[in-house]
């Protein structure tokens, strides 16, 4: 009698396997990442696989944010400070003679004067820390600087131009937050990065020493794109 | 002497508060146009919150430059 085929019993692999995103393929190399939720607030300093990142400038076909990185809140706490100080200071008119000598109008318009400033000075601050990011993709590190409003840097370079990783923390401050800055030396032409005052230091230089490796790997197997 | 004086130095004040609220305001479109510079920079979900946020700045802006000349 001859064998029934019995489809149950064989290890058919299904033909079409569920493409995995290149933000789930980023743990089978890195112990970080593993460890790390996706981020779906769009204010974290510390963002690894970002959910709420689009897209960059200039970002390459198929190139994707693996960590998004800014300064530390707890940096601005000098800006909030002032700000602070900003909004309390028009109680204090009341102090100055010549304030109640002008007329109503007038009294009113200092007032609406001053919290534009307040105002104009926290959107500026804002948009700076917001903006100010640093990028960590699966090809390449980015550094998107605003010092000010008018002021515009974009520098990249690829991963496997890295040559040297170190963190520092220095100071009382950055020890309890856990935050200091990451250089990055680089055969690019920009030969240094400063990811500066980024939380957890350790890690970002841990994970960017796991995309080396990874690199280095794809360079053997020679699935460099 | 002393009204002339108060009518010379309000007039002064305001035209001082003019030129404040139109550098102002330059101040809010350079803002604006610095949000959509910024956003191609970086697209997050919250881009169209701050471009509004920019929007509603520079009529912020706008209705105090008009206070400034109406009301002073």
């Amino acid at each position: 009698m001859t064998d029934v085929f019995d489809a149950s019993k064989d290890h058919v692999k299904p033909l079409v396997e569920k493409k995995r995103s290149p933000l789930e393929m980023v743990d089978d190399y890195s112990e970080v990442m593993r460890r790390e939720k996706c981020s779906k607030n769009p204010f974290d300093a510390f963002a690894p696989k970002p959910l709420m990142i689009y897209s960059f400038d200039s970002q390459l076909d198929g190139e994707n944010v693996l960590l998004l990185l800014r300064k530390h809140p707890i940096t601005q706490i000098m800006k909030l400070l002032t700000i602070m100080v900003m909004l309390v200071v028009p109680l204090f008119f009341s102090q100055i003679s010549f304030y109640y000598l002008m007329a109503e109008n007038f009294q009113t318009a200092i007032l609406l004067l001053w919290y534009l400033i307040t105002v104009g000075y926290s959107l500026e601050s804002f948009l700076t820390w917001f903006y100010n990011v640093y990028i960590i993709t699966d090809e390449r590190i980015i550094d998107i600087d605003f010092l000010s409003l008018i002021y515009k840097n974009v520098s990249a370079a690829k991963i496997d131009k890295v040559e040297d990783i170190t963190a520092v923390t220095s100071g009382v401050a950055q020890s309890i937050f856990d935050y200091g800055t990451v250089h990055i030396q680089t055969a690019a032409e920009k030969s240094e990065f400063e990811f500066e005052d980024v939380p957890h230091p350790n890690r970002v230089t841990q994970f960017l020493n796991e995309m080396l490796v990874e690199e280095e790997k794809e360079k053997i197997e020679g699935r460099v794109k | 002497m002393p009204a002339e004086f108060n009518e010379i130095f309000f007039g002064f004040l305001k035209i001082l508060f003019i030129i404040a609220g139109i550098l102002y305001t330059v101040f809010s479109v350079v803002a604006i146009r610095q949000i959509h510079t910024m956003q191609k920079s970086l697209m997050t979900s919250l881009s169209g919150k701050l471009r509004a946020l920019g929007y509603i700045h520079l009529v912020f802006a706008i209705l105090v430059l008009l206070f400034f000349i109406v009301s002073l």
